[in-house]
């Protein structure tokens, strides 16, 4: 498959960014009161009919959240108002459906939109829609169920396999980590939970869309992936969101667990609506000979803070963060990556780049550690980072901390602007300026795109041009 | 005659500031900015691990007022105590020499003191050229993880160094001041000017050392450097203390218009060190060199923090501080590369090398940046490994024995530090220093 710039058509260029921001009426059937407290925790568990060790869990996590301070160090929330939200909708009080036709029709449309059941025929092996706080949508392929494979929303999950849940669950991030994993942790609702079990290579990825419906809805999806030993699966979330006026809270805690010899490749398009604040805890585990790759997108949001992280914990693990940002006037992307060498010959990349547009402010912060015994480990962090206007912003704050002599670290960042050169040489072959800007734009996400599958580098590519409209002259 | 510096054991109230003001028959407003720096001390808390740019050093109870500061003077004989100089054999413009808190003797060559040119003690400079020093000396004591020890050092300063170089003059020979210690459970706090006119152009090696004795001791400094329209700057620090020394400083340089300042620091010893090291660019054409090198043995903890901070369009900085690290060595680098949305055309690079050598190391990097305009060219990278076993294998295949082979590595890798000091003299005795001591971390 050719991975060539695409230079978008004058009718591509027609795509219209309203297509994914639009919204429909709220039939919303079950909405907390706004706020969260005690109360609301314990009906979110009611509701979902959840054992008890469950609802102890988001106990807990209310208690950390309400003990844990806002971090001061990254991207402003000043103006997230945590009591000025609902913390559970649930589109539909219907549990969640197998069959298409089945499913509301409302709900329906907005996925056709989306083309999700195109996508699906074309190409997935399986499909978690999540709309507003439940997963309503769930079809995988039955090949996938003979193997074995467990692709749920996470109450299903917690409902059918409760011992692998509870095994699991918050592991990989203490219900304590961080402020918002606190809130997430008593708050959360669907999310995905999968099981690849050991030897399995689930051949096409599996996917979900993620879509908010409901004004000041924080959705705290949760989700858990655990591959046994030597199994193989890639993951893929894509994110829309219409827009409103009030600014909305995004607050997913993803777990990936990488056994013996596993490979968890998770790839994230996000594009929420500019008045999304998207505040998400990523980590893995990868234990020995495995791999975890983060490729992250962030393109839309008010503010994202996301930083997905590795722990490398047995020998010969890999890990990988490909992460690339898009910040545009209004949106402040705080993105980046951590990789922890926790054992020897453990070796690790991580690759930024981002893309600042108008006054947008595109930061990487990421952390780079390296534990005493990690003997023999490799990583390499390079950083690049694009201006397009005198009033945009890019900030690097890599740390790295090593405790290993026989490690070889490297980190390398660098920040330029589009050189002349490239746009007058584009534009002497006859493109707009504006198509110049784009051609190098794409040409460098190209990393990034390369990795994705054939219909989203499409999707990526005319997001790209969408944000480019505008942006010169 | 009896003051209440005599008897003084530690830095705690604001009596000893008065008193030592009135010692040395200060004028008013310099008193005023001791108390006030006095009282900015006392209004700060100790940097804790839970601040940010302190998280990584561990001040561990040490309490920066209990290091008795003053005392008397008469045991000193200090032409004994500059033979200890790297510099002890090397022909220079001027020198000042100190032993502990008390400044021993100044020369400068009469041909530059008749065309302009002031090299002395602070203290001297104050008696001498109180409108210079008034006119150079920060009246703000500006935010900084360092805030702390900055007021504490402006309460309580004495000693140090005032350099005024005028207008197009420039040196030949580097001025040198020489800082020596030779007790424990003391603290010396110097405060150090350096002024450039327009078109000046001068070497100064700020040099301070001690023996290792069985307590500890605490050396802190402000140095506050103004380099004029076209001037030049190279100063090179070089801080070999004892063991059980803890040493902080804040160098803080504002560079005139197409103004150069050449740093290049060298610390060799003490138990703890944190430093900040600030250029700051506010005219257009201004260039930055910043350079370090750090031998981290034994239980050694060199914590450096740096600022690039471009404010003129067309400004220029370089970055490059490397590590040496044996033993239970621990670096901790915390760069910042500031480009301001006024500082279009400005170019900016920072580079962090570590070099560790056992398995107990460890160094931390943190080059960070912060670019507030698009049309600059910044670039940083960190390094943290071994000696490359190729290089060493290549050396073992020309006949040197391993230990030789690695010697040679790590020589190349300090090299081009060394080479940032101009002056070949000057060079060739600092690299004298430097080798010894990095050798005997073998």
């Amino acid at each position: 498959m050719s991975q060539d710039v695409i230079v978008p058509t004058d009718t591509e260029l027609e795509f219209n960014y309203k297509k994914y921001g639009f919204h429909d009426e709220e039939e919303s059937a079950v909405k907390a009161g706004k706020g969260i407290n005690e109360d609301v925790v314990r009906q979110i568990s009611s509701i979902k009919d959840e054992p008890e060790w469950m609802l102890e869990m988001r106990l807990e996590g209310l208690r950390c959240y309400r003990e844990r301070p806002m971090p001061e160090w990254g991207a402003d929330l000043s103006e997230v108002d945590f009591e000025d939200m609902h913390y559970y909708v649930s589109p539909t009080e219907e549990k969640v459906k197998q069959n298409w036709d089945e499913i509301p029709e409302y709900i329906k449309e907005t996925y056709e939109k989306l083309g999700i059941p195109e996508a699906e025929q074309k190409f997935l092996a399986g499909v978690g829609a999540q709309y507003d706080s439940e997963v309503v949508y769930h079809n995988y392929e039955s090949a996938l169920e003979e193997q074995g494979v467990i692709f749920l929303s996470m109450d299903e999950g917690l409902a059918q396999y409760p011992e692998i849940v509870r095994k699991y669950f918050s592991t990989v991030i203490p219900i304590n980590d961080n402020k918002f994993a606190a809130l997430n942790a008593a708050a959360w609702s669907g999310g995905s939970f999968i099981y690849v079990p050991k030897g399995v290579k689930v051949d096409m990825p599996l996917q979900a869309y993620f879509r908010i419906n409901a004004e000041q809805l924080g959705q705290f999806e949760r989700t858990l992936i655990i591959a046994d030993e030597g199994a193989d699966v890639h993951y893929i979330e894509g994110c829309t969101a219409p827009v409103y006026s009030t600014d909305s809270l995004h607050s997913g805690v993803i777990e990936l667990v990488a056994l013996e010899g596993a490979h968890i490749r998770y790839t994230t398009i996000q594009n929420w609506a500019h008045n999304m604040y998207n505040l998400v805890t990523q980590r893995a585990v990868a234990h020995k000979n495995a791999a975890v790759e983060w490729i992250d997108g962030n393109i839309g949001s008010k503010v994202t803070m996301k930083y997905p992280c590795v722990y490398l914990v047995g020998e010969g693990a890999r890990g990988e963060i490909l992460s690339v940002a898009y910040a545009t006037s209004g949106q402040h992307q705080d993105a980046g990556g951590k990789i922890i060498h926790a054992a020897p010959r453990t070796t690790s990349t991580i690759t930024s780049k981002s893309i600042s547009n108008g006054t947008g402010r595109a930061s990487y912060r990421g952390l780079l550690k390296v534990e005493p015994d990690a003997d023999g480990s490799k990583s390499f962090v390079n950083c690049d980072a694009l201006l397009l206007t005198p009033e945009s912003r890019t900030d690097t704050y890599p740390y790295i901390e090593v405790e290993d002599d026989n490690s070889q670290i490297g980190h390398e960042a660098t920040v330029s602007k589009i050189g002349d050169e490239e746009i007058f040489y584009l534009m002497s072959r006859g493109l707009s300026e504006q198509k110049a800007t784009s051609v190098i734009v794409t040409g460098f996400f190209e990393e990034f795109i390369k990795e994705l599958p054939m219909e989203y580098s499409v999707e990526m590519n005319r997001l790209i041009e969408i944000e480019m409209e505008g942006s010169v002259g | 005659m009896t003051s209440p510096l005599d008897a003084a054991v530690g830095v705690t109230d604001e009596g000893l500031v008065n008193a030592l003001s009135a010692s040395q028959s200060e004028p008013d407003w310099l008193l005023d900015r001791r108390l006030k720096a006095w009282a900015r001390y006392e209004s700060l808390p100790l940097p804790l691990l839970t601040d940010e740019k302190w998280r990584r050093t561990d001040l561990d109870g040490l309490d920066p007022t209990g290091f008795t500061a003053f005392g008397e003077n008469g045991h000193i004989d200090g032409s004994s105590h500059a033979a200890r100089s790297a510099l002890a054999t090397t022909e220079l413009a001027g020198q000042n020499l100190q032993v502990d808190w008390f400044h021993q003797s100044n020369r400068l060559d009469p041909a530059l003191a008749s065309k302009g040119v002031i090299f002395c003690s602070m203290d001297e400079a104050v008696r001498e050229h109180p409108d210079l020093v008034r006119q150079y000396l920060p009246a703000e004591f500006p935010a900084s993880s360092m805030a702390k020890f900055d007021a504490l050092q402006a309460a309580f300063w004495r000693g140090g160094n005032f350099v005024f170089v005028p207008a197009g003059l420039e040196l030949e020979m580097p001025l040198h001041s020489f800082l020596w210690m030779t007790r424990s459970e003391i603290g010396t706090f110097g405060q150090t000017i350096v002024v450039l006119d327009r078109g000046a152009n001068v070497q100064f090696v700020d040099e301070q050392a001690s023996s290792t004795t069985d307590g500890s001791g605490l050396a802190g400094g402000n140095i506050d450097i103004s380099i004029g329209d076209n001037a030049r700057l190279d100063y090179t620090f070089l801080q070999d203390w004892g063991l059980h020394t803890s040493a902080f400083k804040t160098v803080r340089a504002r560079l005139g218009r197409d103004a150069v300042f050449n740093y290049a620091e060298f610390a060799l010893g003490g138990r703890l060190a944190k430093s900040l090291v600030e250029g700051t660019m506010p005219q257009p054409g201004a260039r930055c060199e910043m350079w370090g090198l750090s031998l981290l043995d034994g239980h050694r903890h060199i914590d450096h923090e740096t600022h690039q901070h471009h404010i003129a369009d067309h400004t220029f900085s370089n970055l490059m501080y490397k590590g040496v690290l044996r033993e239970y060595g621990r670096s901790v680098f915390y760069g910042m590369i500031t480009i301001e949305d006024t500082a279009g055309q400005s170019n900016s690079y920072q580079a962090n090398d570590n070099l560790l050598l056992s398995d107990e190391a460890r160094a931390d990097s943190i080059p960070g940046m912060e670019i507030k305009t698009y049309d600059v060219r910044c670039t940083h990278g960190a390094t943290i490994g071994r000696i490359d076993e190729e290089e060493v294998f290549y050396l073992r295949s020309r006949g040197f024995t391993r230990e030789q082979a690695e010697w040679l590595v790590v020589r190349g890798y300090i090299g081009p530090v060394l080479d940032r000091i101009p002056n070949k003299r000057i060079r060739e005795s600092v690299e004298a220093v430097v080798l010894r001591r990095a050798a005997s971390g073998e």
